[in-house]
């Protein structure tokens, strides 16, 4: 695929039509230096082998001014090319060529014997280039001016205004009879006229086909460019579920596509009685602070909320508007307005402005009514996936109030069981005692996975950041050592913790960073051996604390260190040794990484783990 | 035969399987056990069972149903066709976990196991389901 | 807002990861509560030495308790999967004569600790054993246990059944009638309202109970429908459709 075609800079388009006429214009200048060129060889090979009596230094002045004369239409063609003018300027530059062409070529047949020179045939080759690059009327009358001409030559040279200089050894036509002169004249008008005559009727049909074609390219181009912004945005539509990103690419890519100023889409609120801006492009914030449009104050959105597009070539000229002033400020000239229909029921309405004056086609209308029903689709597409996110968080929610009503009788069984454990009920014996114990620890282990898939629950759609404050993590280290030396105790395990003097402050939520710290430690105290050793190492490094936790446990498996923080994952060494959810380490990888933080594990079986935590400080 | 057959237990639950232990002990069952479907499939040639106590999600979602197609696709797993007459109890929650109806589908081609208990288990079921099959 | 990504745009692959969770969950609190389950039984048949008379009544009542949270999770679990249209209907045997005659049993059984009377209406030639949805049998559990708990001390519970339209779809019509609380139709409504019962507790009777009744009568092409009994307390009307035999 291409890039998307971008509109030509400037207000206006450049035509193709126009752009032929200035290449014919380029291509008659470039004659023009032919015809100089021609004549001065001509004048050469007169003086070195004709030996001819030829006015040489008359003939080469007028060399000299075609030279001069083709320079400035060349200077002028440029200027008219930047201005990029209408086809009648065009054509008035051609005619402006063409007359001093015949004046130059005048001069030139006068000073090689008048009407005998035998430069008055090459009058045909200029009737014939202007019958194919004028229009007919323009071309009978160059060809007419260019007769007069030679006929006011012949008077004037007969009646001896201007002396007649016939040229040696060339036929010479007696201007004392005038019958000859006469003869020779309507010879002369004759072919001129003929040759415009056939020059022009082919030059015509040429013409013909060549403006038909120029503006078939012009319309499949066009047709092309709105093709592509049509797959462009149904590409944008399906490509998200955010609407007002594909509404936003919608209002730029149409003002590009239809060449205009600006466009919006409105839509319908939910009451069905004012049509709110949704997106817009080209707009300024003055504009666009009119506030909502009332259809029933403006007949054109009306129109539209019933089904049809409605054109506004004019504002100045018309009432259909609720915000005509503001529009004319805007410099808004030309207004189309298509309904957005989803299942031929219209949601709001799509806006195209131009600054010009602007009579839209029915290809532009039947453009833009597809355009709209795609922002239909995408505003659909967009509510339905809300409406399923809806279900689904209410679905969460659903399992998350369940979640927690499980709580207290789970609590309640554990406490049951603990009341048979301890003999209140009757006198229980050690045996019984070990089976009610494990059982108890097995409700505390259910318990857990209530408490840890709650909380990940509540990680669920939570912004980073949601909690701001300033947290000492030192602090929560030394919180979650303390909560912990109880148990690192009765397993004669020894703690060994460094941090830092002053306070290491992150933003965040405290009893995150206490979920991560802890999580970390517990289960380092929980999967180490009696009698081993727990590390825990905060360092404070420019901008990003680095807590390491490093135990001397049971170790994790290379295989097993890949899913180490999958929920539910549980390693098999460390089933075989201690109870646990398998969401500990989750609940902390996600927690890390919703501070933009990092954690990695490194384990050898056997010898112990570490895991690093680093996350950026304030 | 009842009091001597060895029941091989495959479950993850080391709680579970050691309540099973002391009601099977205690009737006069010889007991050993796996905690994941790899485990049983290493050692169940040296632990030779009388039956076998399946649990289907332990170390993935249907590492049981694994160990079944092990010891019951006698095309793709000859060496096991020793195992055809030793009868397999499935003993698992997941039941509606899949889209598999365990009490129809127990015996036949696409489920071959012999038989199929929802946990939570009553020993006394347990011990009968197991005299049950072990008389087939 | 999140996005999905734009060459995965079916909904179930942004909410599959979030099922997984919840289904393993499911697994392993179902499979620890069963664990303890069968400890208790264990312990209680004397794998470690006789229980006291005591003892065993209070290994009893938390044996019981256990049982209604593996009810309560299974309920869950399924209510759920009903919602999204997940749950593998099944069908097995069913013979009503034996449904209808150990429910009675049963109700009355917890009917008689609190007083209360219970009568079953059964039509005269209830059809033969047909096939239909193992969630009948538990969905009259599940029901009745609520009706026995709202019903007051000494109150009446009477159950009329009987078959509505014949040929290719009978329907099993009940009528329950529950002397109690006489609810308003707001307060009947938000039974069903899966918000409205948070923090009512998880104890069988209240919370979610009904709301999964209604899906599991849905679910197989019945209804279930909650009026007051003007005067006298809840009316229940539950249709299930009678498979052919």
């Amino acid at each position: 695929m291409s890039a998307p075609r971008q509109a030509p800079p400037g207000p206006f388009r450049q035509l193709p039509l126009e752009e032929e006429l200035a290449r014919r214009g380029a291509w008659l200048i470039r004659l023009r230096w032919v015809a100089a060129a021609a004549l001065f060889t001509g004048m050469l090979i007169a003086w070195l082998g004709a030996d001819l009596p030829v006015p040489f230094l008359a003939i080469g002045a007028v060399g000299v001014g075609m030279l001069g004369y083709n320079v400035l239409f060349r200077l002028i063609l440029r200027n008219l090319r930047s201005r990029e003018v209408s086809t009648v300027a065009w054509g008035r530059f051609a005619s402006a060529q063409f007359l001093t062409d015949w004046v130059a070529l005048i001069v030139l047949v006068h000073l090689t014997g008048g009407i005998a020179s035998p430069l008055l045939y090459f009058f045909v080759f200029h009737a014939i280039l202007a019958s194919i690059l004028l229009p007919p009327l323009s071309a009978y009358s160059h060809a007419a001016f260019g007769v007069l001409l030679v006929g006011l030559l012949a008077a004037v040279e007969g009646t001896g205004l201007l002396p007649h200089r016939p040229m040696t050894g060339f036929e010479d036509v007696d201007h004392d009879v005038r019958q000859l002169v006469i003869v020779r004249l309507a010879f002369f008008a004759t072919t001129i006229l003929f040759a415009t005559h056939l020059a022009g009727s082919i030059a015509r049909r040429l013409w013909a086909r060549t403006v038909e074609l120029l503006r078939m390219k012009d319309s499949v181009e066009a047709a092309f460019h709105r093709t592509r912004t049509l797959y462009d945005i149904a590409r944008a539509v399906n490509s998200t579920l955010d609407q007002s990103q594909v509404l936003q690419t919608i209002v730029a890519r149409t003002t590009v596509a239809m060449d205009g100023k600006a466009c919006a889409i409105r839509l319908l609120d939910d009451d069905g009685t004012r049509l709110h801006l949704s997106a817009a492009y080209g707009l300024s914030d003055t504009y666009l602070q009119k506030g909502d449009v009332d259809p029933a104050k403006s007949p054109v959105d009306q129109s539209a909320m019933m089904g049809w597009a409605v054109q506004v070539p004019d504002i100045t000229e018309a009432t259909a508007l609720q915000y005509p002033d503001e529009a004319r400020r805007e410099g808004i000239r030309s207004v189309v307005v298509a309904p957005m229909l989803l299942r031929g029921t219209a949601i709001g309405v799509l806006r195209l402005y131009t600054a010009r004056r602007r009579e839209f086609t029915d290809e532009d209308i039947g453009f833009l009514m597809a355009i709209a029903s795609q922002g239909a689709v995408a505003i659909e597409n967009a509510r339905a996936y809300r409406h399923l996110e809806e279900l689904e968080e209410a679905k969460a929610k659903f399992v998350f109030l369940v979640l927690h009503e499980l709580k207290t009788p789970v609590a309640s069984v554990r406490s049951s069981l603990s009341i048979l454990e301890e003999g209140f009920l009757d006198e229980v014996d050690p045996r019984k005692k070990a089976l009610v114990a494990r059982m108890g620890r097995r409700m505390a282990g259910l318990q857990d996975l209530l408490r840890d898939l709650m909380e990940l629950g509540s990680m669920k759609g939570r912004l980073p950041g949601r909690a701001k404050g300033s947290v000492d993590l030192g602090a929560v280290v030394r919180g979650v050592a303390e909560r912990l030396q109880f148990e690192a105790e009765r397993k004669h395990i020894t703690m060994d913790i460094v941090v830092p003097e002053g306070p290491v402050v992150l933003t965040g939520d405290a009893d995150d960073l206490d979920k991560v710290v802890g999580n970390l430690v517990e289960n380092a105290v929980k999967y180490t051996p009696d009698g081993g050793q727990v590390a825990v190492t905060l360092v404070a490094d420019q901008d990003r604390a680095r807590l390491v936790c490093r135990d001397t446990g049971i170790g994790i498996g290379e295989e097993a260190q890949a899913h180490v923080f999958d929920d539910f994952f549980r390693a098999n060494n460390a089933k075989q040794f201690a109870e646990g959810t398998g969401l500990g380490l989750s609940l902390v990888k996600r927690l890390v990484d919703l501070y933009h933080g990092d954690i990695t594990v490194a384990s050898t079986v056997g010898q112990g783990t570490t895991f690093t935590v680093v996350l950026p400080m304030e | 035969m009842e009091g001597k057959a060895r029941i091989f237990m495959v479950d993850d639950d080391t709680d579970l399987v050691d309540i099973v232990r002391s009601v099977l002990e205690a009737a006069g069952y010889e007991f050993m056990s796996a905690s994941s479907a790899t485990e049983a499939l290493d050692i169940v040639n040296s632990v030779a069972p009388d039956l076998i106590i399946l649990d289907v999600m332990m170390e993935d979602l249907v590492a049981g149903f694994r160990v079944v197609n092990n010891l019951r696709n006698f095309e793709a797993f000859p060496q096991n066709k020793k195992y055809e007459g030793v009868p397999i109890l499935m003993m698992t929650s997941i039941q509606q976990q899949t889209r598999m109806k365990f009490s129809q589908d127990a015996g036949s081609r696409l489920l071959p196991i012999d038989a199929f208990l929802e946990k939570p288990v009553k020993p006394r079921i347990l011990l009968e389901k197991i005299a049950e099959l072990l008389r087939r | 807002m999140r996005r999905p990504d734009p060459d995965d745009p079916s909904i179930e692959g942004v909410t599959a990861p979030e099922n997984r969770l919840i289904n393993h969950f499911f697994h392993d609190f179902k499979g620890g509560l069963s664990t303890v389950i069968m400890s208790m039984d264990a312990l209680r048949d004397g794998i470690a030495g006789p229980v006291t008379e005591g003892q065993d009544r209070w290994l009893d009542k938390t044996e019981r308790n256990c049982q209604n949270l593996v009810s309560l999770i299974d309920d869950f679990r399924d209510l759920t999967r009903m919602e999204d249209g997940s749950y593998a209907h099944e069908v097995e045997p069913v013979d009503p004569t034996a449904v209808f005659e150990r429910l009675s049993t049963r109700v009355a059984e917890e009917a008689a600790r609190r007083r209360i009377r219970t009568t079953f209406d059964l039509p005269d030639g209830l059809p033969g054993p047909r096939a239909a949805s193992p969630l009948v049998p538990r969905l009259l559990d599940r029901l009745y246990a609520v009706l026995v708990d709202c019903t007051r001390t000494a109150g009446v519970l009477t159950t009329t059944v009987h078959i509505q339209g014949t040929g290719e779809r009978p329907e099993l019509v009940m009528t329950i009638e529950s002397e109690g609380v006489e609810c308003d139709a707001t307060t009947l409504e938000s039974v069903f309202d899966k918000f409205a019962q948070a923090g009512a507790g998880l104890q069988l009777g209240r919370g979610y109970t009904m709301l999964f009744c209604r899906a599991a009568a849905r679910t197989i092409g019945g209804d279930l429908r909650l009026s007051p009994w003007p005067g006298h307390g809840t009316r229940v009307d539950l249709r299930l459709p009678l498979a052919a035999q």
